[in-house]
């Protein structure tokens, strides 16, 4: 190992880079988010890094699948020591409140397990959210090990791995930095039907289409709906989605990666023809500096991201993503604009 | 065990005939006191009691006397209306209406349910758990309390954030905010966060028709202008416009 190795210059919202630059990065001291395949993460040292585990990156070269390498992002210290703290289903709520008043929270969650469940269906409810800014990601495996393998969450101060607890990093920031957090959605509202759902969860059954009671697996059956394009809802000129997991058209059952809200109307996306084009196209100029980012495995795959570049903006393809609140087939964005 | 007067205890928190305190249990270490409530079983012939009608028991917190917490174990008859009892609380909320009634007033004045809890030596979960009922239209505003002399006032350092001096955001009476909530404002938002935050207080305002509860999300609103102020210009020259 050669720890005076000089690391690549790298895009500010991270880099793919091996294992040997990675702890040059962990040994300089910085505070680091990192993305990698499990058994690569086992490898590191402490150090001051918080870690997710996912293969999938759009890295500064283009989308790339990789068990050898890791996805690394400097985050900012200015203002103080940032703190990593573990959250379970008992104290996500005060995720938000133990943020400091001014600063960044970046939250990585284990996918499959009761926090992301809980986080994805009660996020938005949580004292001080909102107020806050809070970005972050659902770890993930590789497909191949779906079922096999347990996504991880790792505290690399203390070297703790987790598969049901999400862990948090607040970093302080000084008032004269404001972390804007934007996401960008390729999907608008299509103009078909209007779907609301009688309940709040992972998966339904009925669903009111324009106000009509149906079975949803049946509805997306007979109108030949393409599930690869996500349930997409406003929030105030903000589109939000809700990505399509499974249809069991036997059990008339319907799936989701994120909850649908009883409360939202939502509407089936207007197809999106190539993806790197739209994300590159679609990138906002004030964009081009994010200091973290990342992006949807739904899109990877959907998009055929592999080989191809979506703009300068690099992350990890994750299982979800968070922006405030958890979202799907999103790109989740944050700039540190001095005020 | 410390020894107490039921009925002084019964007086002490303000509980009247039929109800009574049938048991106790002080511990002082914990500060924390559980007192079992029930009405007093009608008497037969000879003075004999007859059998306790059936009921259900509810438990909820009460306001602390110093710093004993109390909680309170309520049987209740089957098809009892508890309500304006001030020591009872709704179904399966943790306060009662009094306590309630003093948390909602903190809640009011903006203060953070970190604050609240330490200023009433409550748990979080607890609070927050009051709090989603609020959110959610399932728990309405305050209720008379009962007067508690032994109870004094928030530190005014705990009160709501103010706008400071030179502050472009409207005042927290100004209609503005009730037509933004309603809809009927409409803003070109280019914060995330609001763009969220607002979609989810419209929603919380369908479910919340207790006038009380509606106003504390509109200030919960208004705090969040004022502690973004910088980064809302754009949206804040609209608010200026209308």
């Amino acid at each position: 190992m050669n720890a005076s190795r000089t690391p690549p210059a790298r895009p500010v919202s991270g880099a793919l880079m091996d294992l040997q630059d990675t702890l040059v990065a962990i040994r300089s001291g910085a505070y680091l988010s990192i993305a990698a395949d499990e058994a690569l993460l086992r490898r590191l040292p402490p150090g001051n890094w918080l870690a997710g585990s996912i293969p999938y990156f759009m890295a500064q070269d283009g989308g790339e699948t990789s068990r050898q390498k890791l996805f690394v992002t400097e985050l900012p210290n200015h203002a103080g020591a940032p703190q990593l703290r573990w959250y379970d289903v008992g104290n996500l709520h005060k995720v938000a409140l133990d943020a400091p008043a001014h600063g960044l929270t970046v939250l990585i969650v284990p996918a499959f397990s009761e926090v992301h469940s809980r986080f994805a269906r009660e996020a938005p409810a949580f004292e001080d959210m909102y107020m806050k800014p809070l970005v972050g990601w659902i770890a993930g495996v590789h497909l191949d090990d779906l079922g096999r393998a347990a996504p991880v969450v790792v505290n690399g101060q203390t070297l703790v791995f987790s598969n049901d607890r999400a862990l948090a990093i607040h970093i302080p920031l000084p008032e004269s930095i404001y972390p804007r957090i934007d996401i960008l959605n390729l999907f608008q509202p299509g103009r078909g039907d209007e779907i609301r759902f009688p309940s709040t969860g992972f998966s339904a059954q009925e669903c009111f289409v324009n106000g009509q009671l149906m079975n949803l697996a049946q509805y997306l059956e007979q109108k030949s709906i393409d599930t690869r394009l996500p349930l997409v809802a406003d929030y105030s000129g903000a589109m939000i989605n809700v990505s399509f997991k499974a249809v069991d058209a036997a059990a008339g059952r319907v799936d989701f990666y994120a909850p649908v809200f009883d409360d939202v109307a939502y509407r089936i996306a207007e197809p999106v023809p190539d993806y790197a084009q739209a994300f590159g196209r679609s990138l906002p100029g004030d964009a081009l500096g994010a200091s973290w980012s990342c992006n949807c495995i739904l899109n990877y795959l959907y998009g055929e991201l592999e080989g191809q570049r979506t703009g300068p903006i690099t992350g990890p393809m994750t299982f979800g993503e968070i922006a405030f609140q958890l979202l799907n087939q999103t790109m989740v964005y944050v700039n540190l604009e001095q005020l | 065990m410390i020894s107490m007067d039921k009925a002084l205890l019964r007086q002490l928190l303000l509980i009247e005939r039929p109800w009574e305190v049938r048991d106790y249990r002080l511990d002082v270490r914990k500060r924390r006191c559980d007192v079992w409530i029930g009405q007093a079983p009608e008497r037969g012939w000879f003075g004999r009691p007859k059998a306790a009608p059936a009921g259900e028991v509810a438990v909820w917190q009460h306001l602390a006397i110093g710093p004993i917490r109390f909680h309170l174990h309520v049987t209740q008859p089957l098809g009892f209306e508890s309500k304006g009892v001030g020591w009872m609380g709704e179904t399966g909320m943790p306060f009662t209406r009094a306590l309630a009634a003093r948390v909602f007033a903190l809640f009011g004045e903006g203060v953070p349910l970190q604050s609240v809890c330490a200023l009433l030596d409550l748990s979080l979960q607890d609070v927050w758990r009051y709090r989603y009922a609020l959110d959610t239209g399932r728990a309405g505003g305050a209720e008379p309390e009962p007067a508690r002399p032994t109870e004094p006032p928030p530190p005014a350092a705990a009160s709501a954030e103010p706008a400071p001096a030179g502050c472009a955001v409207p005042d927290v009476t100004d209609p503005v905010w009730l037509r933004l909530l309603d809809g009927d404002l409409s803003l070109d938002i280019k914060v995330l966060s609001l763009k969220l935050m607002l979609t989810k207080l419209r929603s919380q305002l369908d479910l919340i028709h207790d006038e009380e509860v509606r106003l504390l999300k509109l200030k919960e609103l208004h705090r969040y202008f004022v502690k973004n102020e910088r980064v809302l210009t754009h949206e804040l020259d609209q608010l200026r416009l209308v």
